[in-house]
């Protein structure tokens, strides 16, 4: 990014200002030492400044020269012993700065300067608002070079947006200062330096940074100039450089400045590596809980007592990771036990519920998103990467080891014990894991020294306490051993025993007779429970049955049994041990869900009728649910749907219900959505091969056909291609079935969807194939009674033709043009806009007329200015981005001296785009502005013929994120276009160095 | 409050006479002495020589009192009318050199060669435009009007040949440097050199017979062989400025003798005098050796009146013996205002009536704990705090304490703030006071570390009270100690 300010500057400024005369004065004849730690840049910056300031001309000696003009600036290469200033001259002299203790002992004259460079400003923005800015810089900078940054940085960010917040600006300052200071310093260094900054928490520091050790880093911070004094004998906590230290100096900012602000101003500057010390920091302080929470512990009495005292003894640790495997049966009380570990720590841990029941990947991605963790975004993008832990869960874990936290993993049987290791956090760290299992989980005890802990059977004399203690009515019979044979019969099973209390509690026949003396005791006791049940009650208990894993939000289980549910009830219900509340989700317990299993399949018609109203309420659920996290939670339920579904195929609503879902799961974004659509495939096959409708009614296989060809385009990653050639042919036979039978409007639909398919293929008569398919569809649908098939297959065809070798621009644009017009007739303002910013982009391309041009740009600036970036701030920088970089596209094509301004106008409106999408992590669009960035700079730097080292710099990092971005995306062409760009960048860095050296050795 | 945006510079420079407030008494004391001195030099006195030492706490004003006296004599302020007036005001020659521009008495040489040849040509140019103009800084001289000239030809020559000696012995130094002379070759080296000189003023068209001119070739071939039969030993910094001293004294004086044959007072106004040493380095007791010794050298220039400026921690027993000491003390809080709304008249541009009203009310917030008649503002210190804090805008809650510590934060390193707050927390009330009248305080009380001693003195918030006594502990304490103190009660 260009500087607004230079020491260049300051010099047309007002060369012979008050300020600057008093300081020629003192520094006539003084001797300034500058300690050789601090960068190249700052040293040499100091320089320049003197040289602005004094006017001096500024001379390079050898140390044994000792020249005596007067009015220079001489600068030593070597560090002397015995100085003496020249008369009417300044001497600038590195120095080695003390190792013992550790201190810059930067010149008072540092000082000056930097207020100098204040006096500066002021004396040309003291009129103007920025007139705090001074104050700001006098209190968050200690040299010139650092008040230049923080001042340039205001001055940009003022000149970007006049109304600007104070807050913002002052953020934008601190953030350019503190980005300047950490050029070119080892990022685990940085961490360590912004994690002191922020208060020297060592759990801000994770990965490298944490091996590295924090006094290793501040001596090598030391020797980075970044450290102003450190006197561990005196003081533990070193003096950072003051932008630094200003970081946690809240009372000095402006209202409304937080750390956040800061931080947001520093993502798009530094690694994320180094925000995320920010993002730990904040969390540490809100401890804003991720919201994972587990059941309350079980009441009235507290069993395995040794076994909590243990795990809360394990948990003592503060800095390495522990890991405790809570070992027993279903239902034996390990949950019971993690939730008192989980109370009992609670005041000074989180308790964070994982369960690895729809794998790892999905309880990981669960967390991360908890997190709202940067470069974690959009999970459904989130791909494996070959290694045993993915690179994203290990950022799961970095930031899970800053945290003082309790993991509670459940259902850890669903991966291989020789797995596991790979999906649980270890090492260095402030959290602890808590895993729930079957099993002793011996390569957890080798590779994570994991400690076992047996959750058995309860002894008598606990049992008795807990019947009792259940049933308090009938305890003195309890105590006299009247339960004694039941509790030998379930062999201390702590769940079993629960349920049983509760029902010796509700009756008078003495406990022996409660269990049946044939068959399994458990299950005797869990049936037993359901049966005592009442009508409402028993609903939830079966609604909850079919659930996914036995869980479900509230909301669910309410559209289910069409009443809300009583929380007293749940309460009951708990209190009977036959559910968990957590948070808004019901959970049944292991035993119940058995029993109501069993139940369920004994009344196959009750069960499949339970599976039809789960399906159609968690179809309506998620389609009137509008919150992303919600709509989140009842993934699992849709998936759980589908496969109830794919099961039964006979009636025609299960069809129905299962497209639908289908739709939803491929049209909804959400994590892991790549294995949905697995499932979508797999359900949509089997119900092809195996549902006797489908085999007698062609429309509804038709429907079924385009669905699962659909469901093969969504298909990512290294597959698509061969996905996609699937689904073409898929689509090929359906259209000449559709065709066979006569059936126009699906013959319309599929050759639409054909179409589609096609214009994505790589293959060039594939795509030229697409646009006739499409026109063929077009041609068939009304504009006036189908608007909304219409403008989608006509914004479809567009697409198609873009995609044509010759590219017929003016068809393009009449097309988009009609589509924009039917788009308009129905009520869909995502169709209506994405029509509109495609015709602004063709508008806008060099083939266009001039009126074409001028007609493009009030479009989009109608767009622009109707799409509010508060109601929809992705269409916001959507069009913003299309004009951005369509804007850069024109331009690249026009004569290189013409288009800087729309080069420049382009690099705007995309750093505007980029602020959407890292504020909504979306990593998609934020890759491609990186991208789109890049070549806008790359742009400015051909059509300039120049380039700063700042925007070299900034250049260098725009290149990086994307080809980071798409790396992480797994998109193969974007890291094709990467490379490509990578070299366009060095390229034009090379050519912008030789060009400033060309230029600095003058003309000969 | 929200005052316009007011530059005060961090370090005055010369001329600022505007940053001159209330030192009336010292100004009268120091301008009679020097009136009666070159009064009596008019009036056929043959030894007329005053020396005085004008001393005070560093940012106390000591240049302004110098300066004001000085314009006083040149008639470029007025005087009360009950003081006595220069004879032929416009015969008196001033010189007024500042050690922040010459460090060592080598730079002092230079300067004031080149100062003499500007002056000369200033000379020339207004005889012929016959002009009434003053000089411009930094030669504070009166020029003798153009028809007088030819009357005072014995002293035109006698700057010109000051200005040559001074060139001709830099540049054989200069080259003696490359060459050994052997002790049998020196009366040689002396005959070469005496030629030399000679040739070379001749060509000045300077009578070489005359008084002034042999003086100063005696001194130059003097100095030159004293400097070459020691060039073989290395030389210490020392050694070097002190010779240079006593050359610059012998060669000034030659100049002197010849003024005081022609009746012409001469004052020689030397401020900053310290600053000469400040290439020792920082330490305060080889500053105070070299500059004592400096001093010892100095007092034998016989202008009619010499002014030295010397911060009050370089002033000792034998300064006090050979100088008339003029000390000037911190400003009384009363008159803080005045100096306050001579900064505020000279904004640019001009600032409203109420806000220079809000200005110096702003600036009694600090000192508003004092007396009035107390002497608790040390004018430079005090003026960088007022604008610095009113530019960075107030918040209106903060306690003037607060704004004091503020300031300090802004303008020290962490180190030095730390030993601040700490020093602040730990003072008796009765070494506040002291503080704010910078009088000596004993630190030995408050424990602080030589670390942080070094902290505070780097940022001039703790100087040494007697600076070429080793055996002497006490300190001068910057009245933001006592600020600070005292703010914490203020409103």
């Amino acid at each position: 990014m260009l500087p607004a300010l230079s020491f260049a500057t300051l010099r047309s400024w007002d060369e012979d200002h008050r300020v600057t005369t008093a300081i020629r004065a003192r520094l006539s004849g003084a001797v300034l030492r500058v300690p050789s730690v601090l960068p190249i840049t700052e040293r040499e910056e100091l320089v320049e400044a003197l040289g602005a300031f004094c006017n001096w001309r500024v001379e390079h000696v050898a140390e044994r020269d000792s020249p005596t003009d007067a009015g220079r600036l001489f600068l030593a290469t070597h560090a002397r012993g015995e100085l003496v200033g020249t008369p009417g001259s300044l001497w600038v002299v590195p120095c080695e700065p003390s190792r013992d203790p550790r201190s810059l002992e930067l010149d008072a004259m540092w000082i000056v300067l930097r207020d100098a460079m204040c006096g500066c400003f002021a004396g040309r923005f003291a009129n103007t608002r920025l007139r705090a800015a001074i104050a700001w810089a006098a209190d968050a900078t200690d040299s010139p070079s650092t008040a230049l940054r923080f001042l340039d940085g205001v001055l940009r960010a003022w000149l970007a947006q006049r109304d600007a917040s104070d807050a913002a600006l002052f953020a934008a300052g601190l953030a350019a200062v503190v980005e300047w200071l950490l050029r070119g310093v080892d990022p685990i260094v940085s961490q360590w330096v912004v994690a002191i900054a922020l208060g020297g928490d060592p759990a801000l520091v994770v990965g490298a940074a944490a091996l590295l050790g924090r006094e290793p880093a501040i001596h090598r911070a030391f020797d980075a100039g970044l450290v102003e004094l450190y006197d561990p004998n005196n003081r533990p906590k070193p003096d950072l450089r003051r932008p630094l230290e200003m970081l946690s100096r809240p009372d000095r900012w402006p209202q409304g400045t937080t750390i956040e602000l800061v931080q947001k101003q520093l993502e798009p500057l530094v690694l994320s590596d180094i925000t995320r010390v920010f993002v730990r920091k904040q969390r540490a302080e809100l401890v804003v809980p991720l919201g994972l929470v587990g059941p309350k512990p079980p009441g009235p009495i507290v069993t395995h007592a040794a076994a909590i005292e243990q795990a809360c003894a394990i948990f003592g640790a503060e800095s390495t990771v522990r890991t405790v495997v809570l070992r027993g049966v279903a239902g034996s009380g390990k949950k019971a036990v993690a939730a008192h570990v989980c109370a009992r720590l609670a005041p000074d841990r989180e308790a964070i519920w994982v369960s690895f029941a729809n794998g790892p990947r999905d309880a990981w991605a669960r967390v991360g998103s908890a997190m709202k963790l940067e470069g974690l975004r959009d999970f459904e993008a989130m791909v494996d990467d070959g290694r045993a832990t993915p690179r994203w869960v290990e950022l799961v874990f970095d930031e899970l080891r800053a945290r003082r936290a309790i993991v509670v993993v459940e259902e850890a049987d669903t991966v291989d014990e020789a797995d596991l290791r790979h999906w649980i956090p270890g090492g260095a760290g402030r959290c602890h894991v808590l895993v729930q299992s079957e099993r002793a989980q011996r390569w957890l005890q080798q590779s994570r020294e994991a400690i076992v802990i047996d959750v058995g059977p309860l002894d008598r004399a606990t049992a008795r306490a807990l019947l009792a203690a259940k049933a308090p009515s009938r305890a003195d019979e309890i105590e006299r051993g009247a339960a004694d044979e039941v509790i030998e019969r379930l062999g201390g099973h702590m769940g079993a025993l629960a349920l049983l209390g509760a029902r010796i509690a509700r009756s008078d026949v003495p406990i022996e007779t409660l269990i049946e003396e044939k068959g399994d005791p458990i299950a005797s006791v869990g049936r037993d429970a359901i049966e005592s049940l009442d009508e409402g009650e028993r609903d939830v208990v079966d609604a909850l049955a079919v659930c996914a894993n036995g869980a479900a939000p509230i909301a669910l289980i309410e559209a289910m049994v069409e009443h809300a549910v009583d929380a007293r009830a749940l309460d009951k219900l708990e209190q009977r041990s036959m559910l968990t509340v957590r948070g808004s989700v019901i959970e049944l317990s292991a035993i119940i869900r058995v029993a109501a299993d069993v139940q369920q399949d004994n009344g196959a018609t009750r069960r499949e009728r339970l599976a039809q109203r789960h399906a159609e309420a968690v179809i309506a659920l998620f389609e009137r649910t509008a919150n992303a996290a919600q709509r989140e939670a009842l993934v699992p339920q849709l998936l759980e749907a589908l496969r109830r579904l794919a099961e039964r195929l006979e009636r025609e609503e299960h069809l129905r219900a299962l497209d639908t879902i289908a739709g939803q799961l491929l049209s909804v974004p959400h994590k892991n959505r790549q294995k949905s659509v697995r499932r979508v495939i797999e359900a949509c096959d089997g119900a092809l091969s195996r549902s006797p409708f489908l085999a007698l009614h062609d429309r509804g296989r038709l429907v079924f056909v385009n669905r699962l060809a659909e469901a093969w385009l969504h298909v990512d990653g290294t597959e698509s291609a061969s996905a996609r050639a699937r689904a073409i042919t898929l689509l090929r036979s359906a259209v000449a079935d559709a065709e066979r039978i006569g059936d126009e409007p699906m013959v319309r639909r599929l050759e639409h969807a054909l179409g589609v398919a096609l214009t994505h293929s790589r293959r060039q008569e594939d795509r030229e194939e697409a646009e006739s398919w499409l026109r063929r569809a077009l041609e068939k649908t009304s504009f006036v009674d189908e608007p909304e098939d219409w403008a989608k297959t006509a914004y479809n065809l567009s697409a198609a033709l873009e995609a044509r070798g010759d590219r017929p621009h003016q068809e393009i644009v009449e097309l988009l043009r009609r589509a924009s017009e039917a788009a308009k007739r129905t009520n869909d303002v995502d169709l209506q806009q994405s029509v509109q910013v495609s015709l602004v982009g063709e508008l806008s391309s060099p083939r266009s007329t001039s009126e074409q041009r001028d007609e493009g740009y009030s479009l989009l600036n109608a767009l622009v200015a109707d799409i509010s970036k508060h109601e929809h701030p992705h269409q916001w920088a959507r069009v913003r981005f299309v004009l951005g970089s369509s804007l850069l596209l024109s331009a690249s094509l026009l004569p290189a001296s013409a288009p800087l301004d729309r080069v420049q106008q382009a690099i705007d409106l995309l750093l505007a785009t980029l602020e959407v999408w890292t504020e909504s992590r979306d990593t998609d669009d934020w890759t491609q502005t990186q991208y789109w960035l890049a070549l806008g700079l790359v742009a400015r730097a051909s059509a300039s013929a120049s380039m700063s080292s700042d925007d070299a710099a900034t250049l260098s990092q725009y290149a990086s994120n994307a080809a980071r971005g798409y790396a992480m995306l797994g998109d193969q062409e974007g890291i094709r276009r990467s490379i490509e760009l990578a070299e366009r960048v060095r390229g034009v860095i090379a050519a912008a160095t030789t060009k400033t050296a060309t230029d600095s050795q003058g003309p000969r | 409050m929200n005052l316009p945006y007011i530059t005060i510079p961090q370090y005055a420079t010369t001329g600022q006479v505007h940053a001159f407030a209330d030192r009336e008494v010292e100004v009268a004391q120091l301008y009679r002495s020097v009136i009666s001195a070159g009064n009596r030099v008019r009036a056929g006195a043959p030894t007329v020589r005053e020396r005085f030492v004008v001393s005070g706490y560093m940012g106390v004003g000591k240049s302004a009192a110098i300066l004001e006296t000085l314009a006083r004599i040149r008639g470029e302020r007025d005087t009360p009318t009950s003081f006595e007036e220069p004879a032929d005001r416009q015969r008196w020659l001033v010189f007024y050199l500042s050690g922040k521009h010459y460090q060592g008495t080598g730079a002092l040489a230079d300067g004031v060669q080149r100062m003499i040849v500007e002056a000369l040509s200033d000379i020339h140019e207004l005889a012929a435009s016959a002009s009434k103009t003053a000089l411009k800084i930094p030669l504070y001289a009166r020029p003798f009007r153009a028809q007088e000239a030819a009357a005072f030809k014995d002293v035109k020559d006698s700057l010109e040949i000051l200005a040559t000696t001074i060139l001709f012995v830099r540049a054989f130094l200069g080259g003696a440097a490359k060459v050994k002379y052997q002790a049998q070759d020196l009366q040689e080296f002396r005959r070469t050199l005496d030629a030399q000189l000679k040739s070379e003023l001749k060509n000045k068209g300077i009578d070489i017979e005359s008084l002034s001119a042999k003086a100063a070739i005696e001194v130059a071939s003097q100095y030159s062989l004293q400097w070459a039969s020691s060039a073989q030993i290395a030389l210490s910094v020392e050694h070097e400025i002190t010779l240079s001293a006593d050359f610059l004294v012998d060669i000034f004086n030659t100049f002197f003798d010849a003024t005081a044959r022609a009746k012409v007072p001469t004052i020689l106004a030397m401020d900053d005098f310290d600053e000469l040493a400040s290439a020792i380095g920082p330490a305060y007791s080889e500053r105070a050796r070299v500059l004592n010794s400096l001093l010892g050298a100095f007092s034998r220039l016989s202008p009619s009146a010499l002014i030295v400026g010397l911060r009050e921690e370089y002033t000792d027993v034998d300064t006090r013996r050979q100088y008339q000491s003029l000390h000037v003390p911190p400003m009384r809080r009363r008159d803080a205002a005045a100096a306050l709304r001579a900064w505020a008249q000279l904004q640019q541009p001009a600032l409203s009536t109420k806000d220079v009203d809000d200005f110096i009310a702003f600036g009694e917030r600090f000192v508003e704990q004092f007396d009035r008649d107390a002497p608790v503002v040390v004018p430079f210190r005090y003026l960088q705090l007022v604008a610095v804090i009113s530019n960075r805008g107030v918040d209106p809650t903060a306690t003037t304490a607060a704004l004091v510590r503020r300031y300090v934060e802004s303008e020290c390193n962490r180190e030095a703030f730390r030993a601040f707050e700490r020093l602040c927390d730990a003072l008796s009330e009765d070494d506040v006071e002291r503080a704010a009248e910078v009088l000596p305080v004993d630190l030995d009380n408050y424990k602080l570390s030589e670390r942080e001693r070094r902290a505070l003195e780097s940022y001039g918030l703790v100087r040494p009270a007697a600076a070429g006594d080793a055996t002497d502990k006490s300190v001068f304490l910057d009245p933001l100690f006592a600020y600070e103190r005292r703010g914490r009660t203020a409103s």
